[in-house]
């Protein structure tokens, strides 16, 4: 089954760089839609079916952290898959956001540490069909 | 105390450069080179044990390079993308040296980066140029710096 994902950013460069990884990464992707802040991901999330959320900490109008909040307050969301990707390197925050059921990727990420989260988070890390990623060291083991 | 948040600032920006902008930073250049000048800066404001702004500013031909670099396109980046990468260039610079300054566990507030005009050298607490492919890049960190990490008045 196709995985749509919401990729939540101020950067459109990191975005993009974001997206890039999750078509790089052999996960079975299906619609990618993206926010510019936590707002505009509320309004994606209400607009569309998502599996997996990527939501950046600092952006304006309405950050992460603030986003995550609203995510598991709601019934249908409260156990939406979600990574966080930030510049964050406060152990005290990232914790905080581990306890809210969040997986943490820290900026600056390499493709393969992004891939390798993505696939332990959506659980598809023993599908056959991912030995065709990053490289080496990430698929299974045959 | 500066030497160590020059060292912190080098080490956060070069770390930046090699894994999101996908190019090595070195300190010192590989040749001989002019000046070291700016056509573009942005500026990232945070507040928390200590505020203040750390601003990056370079040349615009290194920026269509970085900018090119993390995109992965084969078109060039508009000047739109350009001012998006070094945005964000300078929040993971920011984001990366302040735990290095403060520690782990202390919490710091980041603003949007937004463009600044470019700025004078030598006016930051701690200020540094790398070198990407014969470009210099300036990362320049201004703070209200702590007491407790003053140096002792001689
Ligand atoms: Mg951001």
């Amino acid at each position: 089954m196709a995985l749509n994902v919401l990729v939540v950013d101020d950067s459109a460069v990191m975005r993009a760089m974001v997206i890039k990884t999750l078509r790089l990464s052999g996960l079975p992707l299906g619609e990618v839609h993206e926010a510019s802040n936590g707002e505009e991901a509320l309004r994606q999330l209400d607009a569309h079916w998502i599996d997996l959320a990527l939501i950046d900490l600092n952006m304006p109008v309405m950050d992460g952290e603030a986003l995550l909040a609203c995510l598991r307050r709601n019934p249908e969301t409260a156990q939406l898959p979600v990574i966080v990707v930030s510049t964050e390197g406060s152990t005290t925050r990232i914790e905080a956001l581990r306890r809210q059921g969040a997986a943490f990727v820290h900026k600056p990420f390499t493709p393969e540490q992004l891939r390798g989260v993505i696939l332990e988070v959506t659980g598809v890390a023993d599908a056959s069909d991912l030995d065709e990623g990053l490289g080496p060291g990430c698929g299974p083991d045959f | 105390m500066q030497a160590t948040w020059t060292r912190a600032l080098a080490q956060a920006a070069a770390l930046t450069f090699e894994e999101l902008c996908f190019v090595v930073a070195e300190p010192q250049p590989p040749t001989a080179q002019g000046d070291v000048r700016a056509d573009m800066a942005v500026a990232v404001a945070f507040s928390g044990p200590f505020a203040g702004v750390l601003v990056v500013q370079l040349e615009q031909a290194l920026l269509e390079v970085l900018a090119a670099n993390m995109l992965g396109d084969e078109a060039p980046p508009s000047a739109a993308q350009q001012e998006d990468a070094l945005k964000e260039i300078a929040n993971v610079i920011c984001g990366n040296v302040l735990p290095r300054l403060a520690g782990a566990e202390q919490v710091f507030r980041l603003q949007a980066p937004r463009r600044v005009s470019v700025a004078l050298p030598g006016a930051g607490v701690a200020e540094v140029v790398l070198w990407i492919e014969g470009w210099p890049v300036q990362v320049q960190l201004y703070a209200e710096v702590p007491a407790a990490v003053e140096e002792p008045s001689p």
